[in-house]
């Protein structure tokens, strides 16, 4: 279970707790700006703010960096390349499921300016999985750039990997109807209060 | 052999050059005139200064006042490569590590080839000492300079990859490698370059000013050889420990990126 208790976000007026459970999903929603994204910097500890998170009751100090963010498993919104090919990226190439989000093996030859907005966020999940070993995982609008079947997909296989690995999941996303799909429970953060939406 | 000295007016012939060329700039409004005129002076105040004090300080040769007028050329080179930056870097920590990579690259290494290649009487003989250091002090900072700002600019301007890589579990030293690597690079290929076309394309200006000194070419092209490798070595380490030194402060103590240390 993760735990997140008395996190302090600049433009809220007031802390921020919640638990996950393993194998549910807390889907958050909020205005642009209001803090989704820092919530999730601080939770995977590249931010400092007041308050503290716990997984499994330890405290993410107590955790090597390295060992916490390995485990809580952040997929940021946009997703950067920093070797010139797609394969460079990936520790190995063994189950890397690409079937699964309708990818072909032969993406991982190509240069990664070659990439539609579509396929990187896709691959940035599976490159996320592939170096990580993830005990929670964190999700910023990770279907964005997806069209409708790609995103029922990705959708369908965060879930499978939700509930095959009892995973805690923390979704951020603009849309509601997504929320309502994938989250057992949901939050709105506002300025002033927390509304419970699901 | 005799010795062509110059005169002011020598000095002040040379010099219309710059007149001319600061009016050419004024004329084609490069802007640059300004600047010209500045440095020119700059070089002839700072010049003539260095001149008496070396004069002084060749007569009398006292061991204290060289390790004084060599830590004061230390302490200016290191507070001029936080000058040089882009970025400036906030704190005294920054500058004793300027300090520390300058006093090995040149400061240990001009006393090792005092001490043990030219093997001077005393080891500290202010005719080879002062110049020796100047010339190791100017160019390791040229160079670390450069690779310092390539690495704290790089830095800046790749923080979001690199907090992605640390999202992926990587450490400091695998999220760094490559800035590290290519920053290191940028400090040195001045160094390399000048190096591979001595005596091609350039005569390096000790040796020049050795040869119209009066002193045997060979003698002087001994000294020039000596000298390149100095500045290659004391530029690799002096890069080398700063690289890696100042990026290790890049993060906090959990290995979040702190850049606001760098404005």
């Amino acid at each position: 279970m993760i735990s997140i208790k008395n996190v302090f976000l600049d433009n809220l007026n007031y802390p921020i707790s919640f638990k996950v459970q393993p194998g549910h999903c807390l889907g958050i929603m909020g205005d642009s700006g209001i803090g989704k994204t820092r919530l999730l910097r601080v939770i995977a500890d590249l931010e400092e703010s007041p308050g503290i998170i716990t997984f499994n009751d330890l405290d993410s100090y107590q955790y090597d960096p390295t060992v916490w963010r390995s485990m809580i498993s952040y997929l940021a919104a946009e997703s950067l390349w920093w070797f010139d090919i797609v394969k460079d990226h990936f520790i190995s190439r063994n189950s890397l499921n690409l079937e699964k989000l309708h990818l072909q093996k032969s993406i991982l030859s190509k240069p990664v300016v070659e990439l539609s907005t579509g396929e990187r966020q896709r691959l940035a999940l599976l490159r996320l999985l592939n170096h990580n070993t993830p005990e929670v995982l964190l999700l910023d609008e990770p279907t964005s750039a997806l069209d409708d079947n790609n995103t029922k997909i990705l959708e369908d296989y965060i879930l499978s990997l939700k509930t095959n690995s009892n995973l805690p999941v923390i979704w951020v996303s603009h849309d509601l109807n997504q929320i309502e799909r994938v989250s057992d429970r949901a939050i709105k953060l506002t300025t002033n209060k927390v509304i419970e939406i699901i | 052999m005799d010795i062509v000295s110059l005169s002011y007016y020598d000095l002040l012939l040379g010099s219309s050059l710059i007149i001319f060329l600061s009016v050419f700039s004024f004329l084609g409004r490069l802007k640059i005139e300004k600047q010209l005129l500045v440095s020119a002076i700059r070089t002839t105040v700072q010049l003539m200064s260095i001149g008496y004090i070396l004069k002084f300080i060749f007569t009398q040769n006292n061991m204290i006042l060289i390790i004084l007028i060599s830590l004061v050329m230390l302490f200016i080179g290191a507070r001029e490569i936080n000058a040089r930056q882009k970025r400036k870097m906030k704190g005294v920590k920054y500058f004793f590590i300027s300090s520390f990579s300058m006093f090995v690259s040149s400061f240990l290494l001009t006393i090792l080839t005092l001490y043990f290649i030219i093997e001077t009487t005393p080891w500290y003989e202010a005719r080879y000492a002062i110049p020796l250091l100047g010339m190791l002090l100017g160019n390791t900072m040229t160079g670390i300079a450069l690779s310092l700002n390539f690495l704290i600019d790089t830095t800046i301007k790749n923080k979001q990859i690199i907090e992605q890589r640390l999202l992926l579990g990587q450490n400091k030293k695998e999220v760094l490698l490559d800035i590290r690597k290519d920053a290191i690079r940028n400090g040195m290929i001045p160094t390399i370059n000048s190096m591979a076309t001595a005596g091609l394309v350039s005569l390096p200006g000790m040796m020049t000013g050795q040869i119209l000194a009066g002193n045997p070419p060979v003698t002087a092209v001994m000294y020039q050889i000596l000298i390149m490798f100095l500045i290659c070595g004391g530029t690799g380490f002096g890069v080398f420990i700063t690289v890696l030194w100042v990026s290790d402060n890049f993060f906090d103590t959990r290995l979040r990126l702190k850049l606001n240390q760098f404005t």
